[in-house]
């Protein structure tokens, strides 16, 4: 089995399941209110993710086609479980700001989607990959949602109680930021400037390439 | 709509009128000009600026996102929004907040003006349709007269760039810009939104909240005490509100010149009332009391976010009309014009469809004949 | 407060203020996805009502009787839930292809995306577990209330996805800067009705 770096690095960008597969949108509109938030739930979804994409991948050859989805959805919610409780056990305020978010982990697109698109149909250690890439890709989107919509919406970021950054008494926070038209408000926003950067460095290269300016078409457009 | 070229391409209908957007806008323009001065002479220099501030705020935005869509002088365009941000915050940081909009105003109005000449080529360089000289006079006229100066310029930014132009700009929003930039303002600061009144009326010097916000809370026992401000005179509420009086003069003069059809404002009325009548609260003061004749008579009747057919008008104006008295008697907050008018916008399309005139001959689609 | 009063309030809620798609981003994946067709946004719309119903009731059933009772829904509920959802909905596409070839042919193809419809499992768990979607009213959802509480739930997703279904007839078509073309647009229309919806916040005390 050869270990392939792109396994892993295809979540972060071009596959990224949020802004390119367009997929586990709900979750990250709903908790990136506040950074500490997406942290936990970014963690949550990891650990979910790579240990289902492991246990698919290793019972692939005794899992019947027909009905493969009720059994991901069987190993995908034992792993939701351990989290739950994990989290409601140690960490009972941050349960509670999540909430429903933890049960929903199992629907969440992007597991069982890796699961039906990769896991499903590659090794174990590339699905391991596969699953932190993802997760990482998710994870990375949120909190970069999180820092916009915290800062702008409250003026400050605050983990475990903790003022990271302010900006200041004068700055007349918009809360609109942190309402829900602000989160997605934001997202399109975001979207909007990745295809912008990646249609800008498209341009270069292919300018670079053959002195002639082509315009690509944005990905993930219609 | 003219563009630089000889042809010019556009959509059907080629009807030829002598009917243009800038006509169009010029007259509703005309329309909001009895209640905007009077509102200038009751506010004094806090309503001038706020209406002063909103107006060229959103000719700016225009211009800015103009240029930059269609890729020219976007240096000085950068360098026109940038100096239009740090200016001012510059000035108010140095200790002196009451120039702060005029040093604004000063900028802004320097780079529309340079913008509307004609340039060295001998080419026009931004044609002005008036619609966000409009949008920026609907968005004043929807503030109460004592906001921070911010306001009206942040509201006027999301209006075009946010309501209007990242659409496609006129003709392709979905919901009308001044309610959208007003929505999130209250959203956003909403201790700036529901303060800032003109000390109320003569029968209740003491307090300074709008009729509606009285009567919400039971504080004005006898509401026909307010017929006759409401309807000429009403310090206390937004910059539009003076009079509803003057603002139905407007409307008159829309319909009498065709810009308006009835539909709308008479429907959204009419329900108003009956409405209230059912929810046992006075219609008279509700119709004349807050943003009603303003949202019905010219935001509401807004082309772009409206439906087309006859029929459709109507729905829509009665369910503007029932939600406004749903919202304005049974929620918390006093108002409910802007959240009625936003929430019939984004059903627009669906009446459209749904009231879309079928072609003679085309049959309707059945069950069996599914695509 | 009446009983009528309280229905009206919870179907309120369900429906308007709490609405799953806009106001509680809970099944956005299917709203992005098939709400570039109207005709396909009514056939899911249909389809989520009455799996919703069915599932809520099997949900309510069996905690209520099976997992609350016998002391294991705290760690059990999620795989229980999820189970019986997903093979609830493989049993009925076959059924339904069986008994009723129009009704399949209608609302068919949507049955297995329903599977990981979020919104399906969300409004399950509220009704057997109330808490996670709180609203601001008293309630403990007997069975009726969680019928009444699902119907608004399924009717407030199939409204919002047909208004924005309708909407994008026209946004999709319209000359959107390029970066912001497709889906980005998509997202910032959806801010907007979603702003038309908490328009809605501190109706009727919810």
């Amino acid at each position: 089995m050869r270990v392939r770096l792109i396994d892993l690095t295809r979540g972060l960008v071009q596959e990224n399941p949020l802004l390119r597969l367009m997929i586990g949108l709900c979750s990250a509109l709903a908790v990136s209110v506040k950074v500490e938030n997406t942290i936990f739930m970014g963690l949550a979804v990891i650990f979910v993710l790579t240990l289902s994409n492991i246990v698919i991948s290793a019972i692939r050859p005794v899992t019947p086609d027909n009905i493969r989805i009720p059994i991901f959805l069987v190993v995908v919610s034992s792993f939701v479980t351990i989290v739950d409780l994990v989290l409601k056990a140690y960490f009972p305020e941050v349960y509670a700001r999540l909430g429903v978010w933890i049960p929903l982990i199992v629907v969440n697109c992007i597991i069982l989607g890796r699961a039906e698109a990769f896991a499903y149909r590659n090794g174990i250690l590339a699905s391991t990959l596969d699953g932190l890439g993802m997760g990482a890709g998710y994870t990375l989107v949120l909190i970069v949602m999180g820092i916009v919509r915290e800062l702008l919406g409250t003026g400050s970021i605050t983990m475990m109680g903790v003022t990271l950054i302010s900006l200041g008494t004068g700055f007349q926070a918009p809360t609109f930021m942190i309402t829900f038209p602000g989160a997605f408000l934001t997202f399109g926003l975001i979207m909007g400037a990745l295809n912008k950067a990646q249609s800008a460095l498209a341009e270069r290269a292919a300018r670079r390439a053959t002195g002639s300016a082509g315009r690509p078409t944005p990905v993930g457009g219609v | 709509m003219a563009g630089g070229g000889n042809l010019v391409v556009t959509v059907s209908p080629h009807i030829k009128s002598p009917e243009t957007t800038g006509s169009i806008m010029r007259l509703v323009l005309l329309g909001l000009l009895p209640a905007t001065l009077w509102a200038c002479v009751l506010f004094g220099i806090s309503g001038i600026a706020v209406i002063a501030i909103s107006v060229i705020t959103a000719l700016f935005c225009e211009v800015t996102w103009h240029n930059l869509r269609d890729g020219k002088g976007t240096g000085r365009t950068w360098f026109a929004l940038v100096s239009s941000l740090v200016v001012p915050i510059g000035v108010s940081a140095a200790g002196l907040g009451r120039a702060a909009p005029a040093a604004a105003i000063a900028l802004m109005s320097a780079f529309i003006l340079s913008e509307a000449g004609i340039s060295r080529q001998g080419e026009r360089r931004h044609s002005f349709d008036g619609s966000a000289a409009v949008t920026g006079l609907l968005l004043a006229l929807v503030l109460p007269p004592l906001v921070p100066w911010w306001i009206p310029f942040v509201g006027a930014f999301i209006a075009i760039w946010l309501g209007k132009e990242i659409f496609g700009g006129l003709g392709y929003n979905v919901f009308n810009p001044a309610l959208v930039a007003r929505a999130i303002l209250v959203l956003s600061w909403p201790a700036h939104l529901t303060a800032g009144w003109f000390r109320s009326l003569g029968i209740d010097a003491t307090s300074k909240a709008t009729p509606l916000m009285l009567a919400k809370t039971g504080a004005a026992a006898d509401l026909t005490a307010y017929y006759a401000p409401l309807l000429l005179n009403n310090p206390g509420g937004c910059i539009g509100e003076v009079s509803a009086f003057l603002l139905l003069v407007g409307g008159a003069m829309l319909l009498w010149k065709r810009v308006i059809t009835w539909e709308i404002p008479v429907t959204y009325l009419g329900a108003m009332a009956v409405a209230s009548v059912l929810m046992g609260v006075d219609p008279v003061f509700h119709l004349l009391a807050g943003g009603a004749v303003l949202g019905a008579v010219f935001m509401a009747t807004d082309y772009v976010t409206s439906p087309v057919s006859s029929r459709g008008k109507i729905v829509f104006g009665i369910m503007c009309g029932a939600i406004t008295m749903l919202l304005r008697v049974y929620s918390k907050a006093p108002e409910g014009v802007t959240s009625a008018i936003l929430f019939m916008n984004m059903v627009t399309p669906l009446i459209d469809r749904s009231t879309m005139p079928r072609p003679f001959g085309v049959v309707r689609a059945g069950r069996g004949v599914r695509k | 407060m009446g009983e009528v009063q309280r229905y009206f309030l919870i179907f309120l809620g369900a429906l308007l203020i709490y609405n799953i798609l806009l106001i509680r981003f809970i099944a956005l994946c299917s709203y992005f996805g098939i709400s570039n067709s109207m005709d396909t946004s009514i056939g899911m719309s249909l389809a989520v009502i009455f799996v919703m119903m069915v599932s809520s009731t099997l949900s309510w059933g069996l905690w209520n009787y099976v997992l609350a009772p016998l002391g294991i829904g705290e760690f059990l509920y999620i795989p229980v839930f999820i189970f019986v959802i997903a093979s609830f909905v493989q049993l009925e596409e076959m059924f339904i292809r069986k008994t009723a070839p129009t009704l399949y042919k209608a609302m068919g193809i949507y049955l297995p995306l329903i599977t990981t419809n979020c919104a399906v499992l969300a409004a399950a768990t509220e009704v057997a577990k109330p808490g996670f979607l709180k609203m601001s009213i008293a309630y403990n959802y007997t069975l009726p209330e969680a019928w009444v509480y699902t119907f608004g739930v399924a009717l407030g997703y199939s409204a919002a996805l047909i208004l924005f279904a309708a909407i994008r007839e026209r946004v999709d078509f319209a000359p959107v800067p390029g970066p912001l073309r497709g889906y980005p647009m998509a997202f910032v229309t959806s801010a907007l009705m979603s702003l038309a919806f908490t328009g809605f916040a501190g109706l009727f005390g919810l």
